[in-house]
């Protein structure tokens, strides 16, 4: 059993230790994640500790066969920052002004995302064709459904989901021929 | 009948929840739908290491701690300061003011560099000839990368500024001997490759040296 699968074990069995030491290895990381899928450090504070807190009450849910701690982790922040985003998209006003201001790729890199870290981001979804990059981007950092990616892309739905698919399995390849 | 095509969809968060409740029924007993579970969830956790780790405010910790105890938390601005007398209190207003003038300018100033090294990173991205390698981490930290085209030139594109009164510096090697290819106190430079069997950089003081002293890395390009 690895040092994080430890910590959440002992997590779930209620030592509260556990979580600081998961906060101090990953908590980086939950914040990073947050401030790209919000743009917002106010809000990238309240998901980071939001997120911690949840794992607090829920990892005793980690099942080890169906994800790393990480991607429990990893998925309990996006989860997080979803609500963020979707609360945020039920502001007109607010939408329409980002509709209108900011290009996808400025949205998507408002966060202080630095030059060298783009290139691993390039590197890891250069097998991906533009169209498959862009769909899982905005999937996964944006939180768009199928439908409402058809519509920010002229895709039929149909194409939005097979080219989704062929995204995520291209990178789960990649990440195989490590 | 295994429902692999909606595993990645699973994954990602868009199934509706009639059909993730069926499918993580499957999932309780089928190996082979949990192993591809498995490693979609290790594509995201990619997704996620890629990016910039950013240290979150001490106050988040603080806060953390203190809610698991049941203390009220820290608030996210701090107390203002206690009123003293108007010279006193117009004098801190003036610092603030200087100080909130000088770093809103310095702000706009980083913003500009590094929109500008974006521009140049994007550029050299767009490039159908561009290879690029990765400096080899140190102390399990990413340095950063470096992109070759094929016109024999180089752009290092390193992680972080050098500290203060240091300086980054390239190098070109051949064999044995090193050539300076200029000292550089910013994340993005460009440099020359021709005739040289690999590139280095290391860290050194502002203006450079004359032989490395502090390598950081080196990727060949023959």
């Amino acid at each position: 059993m690895d040092g994080e699968t430890t910590l959440l074990v002992r997590l779930g069995l209620g030592d509260e230790h556990a979580l600081t030491e998961l906060y101090d290895r990953l908590g980086g990381k939950v914040y990073a994640l947050a401030l790209r899928m919000t743009g917002s450090r106010e809000e990238a504070e309240e998901i980071l500790q939001d997120t911690f807190l949840k794992l607090h009450r829920n990892a005793d849910r980690f099942r080890p066969a169906l994800g790393s701690p990480r991607a429990f982790i990893f998925t309990i922040a996006r989860n997080q920052a979803l609500s963020y985003l979707r609360a945020r998209r039920s502001r007109p006003s607010k939408a329409a002004w980002i509709d209108l201001h900011e290009s996808n790729d400025q949205r998507f890199s408002l966060p202080a995302i630095d030059v060298s870290d783009r290139i691993l981001v390039e590197s890891l979804l250069g097998t991906l064709d533009q169209e498959e990059k862009k769909l899982l981007t905005e999937a996964f950092y944006g939180g768009y459904s199928h439908s409402e990616l058809s519509h920010r892309s002229g895709l039929s739905l149909g194409t939005v989901k097979s080219k989704l698919r062929r995204a995520l399995a291209k990178l789960r390849n990649r990440l195989e021929a490590r | 009948m295994h429902p692999k095509e909606l595993l990645p969809d699973y994954v990602l968060g868009l199934l509706p929840a009639e059909q993730k409740a069926e499918l993580e029924a499957h999932l309780g007993s089928c190996d082979s739908c949990r192993r591809d579970t498995y490693q979609l969830r290790e594509g995201m956790v990619a997704m996620v290491e890629v990016l910039p780790e950013t240290t979150p405010p001490r106050r988040v910790r603080k806060n953390l701690q203190a809610t698991l105890k049941g203390r009220p938390p820290q608030t996210r601005r701090p107390a203002p300061a206690r009123r003293g007398p108007w010279v006193v209190t117009a004098g801190l207003l003036l610092i603030l003011a200087i100080a909130a003038l000088g770093w809103g300018i310095r702000e706009q100033l980083d913003f500009r560099r590094v929109a500008a090294e974006r521009q140049v990173v994007a550029n050299w991205l767009a490039r159908s000839d561009v290879e690029t390698l990765t400096l080899p981490p140190v102390g399990g930290q990413t340095i950063g990368s470096v992109l070759l085209l094929s016109d024999e030139r180089a752009l290092f594109v390193l992680k972080r500024p050098p500290p203060r009164g240091s300086s980054y510096q390239a190098w070109g090697n051949r064999r044995s001997e090193r050539t300076s290819l200029g000292s550089y106190q910013r994340t993005v430079f460009e440099v020359r490759y021709t005739g040289f069997d690999s590139l280095g950089v290391s860290l050194e003081p502002k203006g450079g040296s004359p032989q490395p002293t502090r390598p950081l890395g080196r990727v060949p390009v023959f």
